[in-house]
């Protein structure tokens, strides 16, 4: 009988102690850290079309197409900005003579941002900001010859 | 991105990781220009990187001080760009750094 007893108070031991065992909490710490920084994606590029009377190619004109580019934020440093380009990367002779380039952008998303000029920086808010950017090329002398024509924006992050 | 460097040497070394955001290899190169935008001479290894999708890697930039105290540096990561398209878009994310030379 007090074999008996004394297993009955083993097992009653051995299940407090997994009871116990269940119970018990522990606290596993996580870290992280998330880089400030930004992260520029183009989505299309655009294309110019030019005007009625050939004196301006635009991505406004008719048949034009803003270039896209997704700006993800995660400080609240940032800037963004288009800068325009200077001359044509490709153009047929003649056709970069007397040419003044104006980009222009505008955002939506974390950042609201309505037409502005390209060269003045616009400060991100964390998160993303879908921004449509365009290109004017004016023709101040004569019109633009038959060809094809290609230039460069750049859209900054700093 | 903003930060602060201080040297030793005639030159002084900062290390930027660019990434590749995008599902597919692109390419990339970094540069590095005074604080009115002007290319800087500077020493950049590797001046032009292949990156695969959602993969970034270490460019080290070495830029001298050419006699001055302090110099204000930016040194950027530039995607080259489609050239399908009319008005193609040059991607640029830059830093803003200072550096300092100690004596």
């Amino acid at each position: 009988m007090r074999k008996i007893v004394s297993k009955a108070a083993a097992v009653a031991v051995l299940a407090l102690s997994a009871d116990v065992a269940s119970a018990a909490q522990a606290t596993v710490p996580f870290t992280g850290v998330v880089t400030s920084t930004c992260v520029l994606t183009v989505g299309t590029p655009g294309v110019m079309s030019a005007s009625t009377d050939f004196t301006t190619l635009s991505s406004t004109n008719a048949g034009g197409v803003s270039g896209s580019v997704a700006a993800l934020s995660t400080g609240t440093t940032f800037t963004v900005s288009a800068i325009a380009p200077g001359s044509f990367t490709a153009s047929p002779a003649g056709g970069g003579d007397a040419v003044t380039f104006n980009a222009l952008y505008r955002g939506t998303g974390a950042t609201s941002i309505g037409a502005t000029p390209g060269a003045t920086a616009t400060t991100l808010n964390t998160g993303l900001t879908n921004l449509q950017v365009d290109l004017s090329a004016l023709k101040s002398s004569g019109t633009y010859p038959g060809g094809a024509y290609a230039a460069e924006v750049i859209v900054r992050c700093e | 991105m903003r930060g602060e460097v201080k040297s030793f040497t005639d030159q002084f070394a900062i290390r930027v990781f660019p990434a590749n955001p995008y599902p597919r290899r692109i390419k990339i190169e970094v540069k590095a220009y005074d604080e009115d935008f002007a290319p800087i001479n500077a020493v950049v290894m590797p001046q032009a990187v292949m990156l695969a999708p959602e993969d970034n890697r270490s460019v080290m930039v070495l830029v001298p001080f050419e006699g001055k105290t302090e110099r204000r540096v930016r040194i950027c990561a530039e995607s080259i760009p489609f050239e399908d398209k009319s008005t193609r878009l040059r991607t640029q994310v830059c830093g803003r750094f200072l550096a300092q030379r100690l004596r």
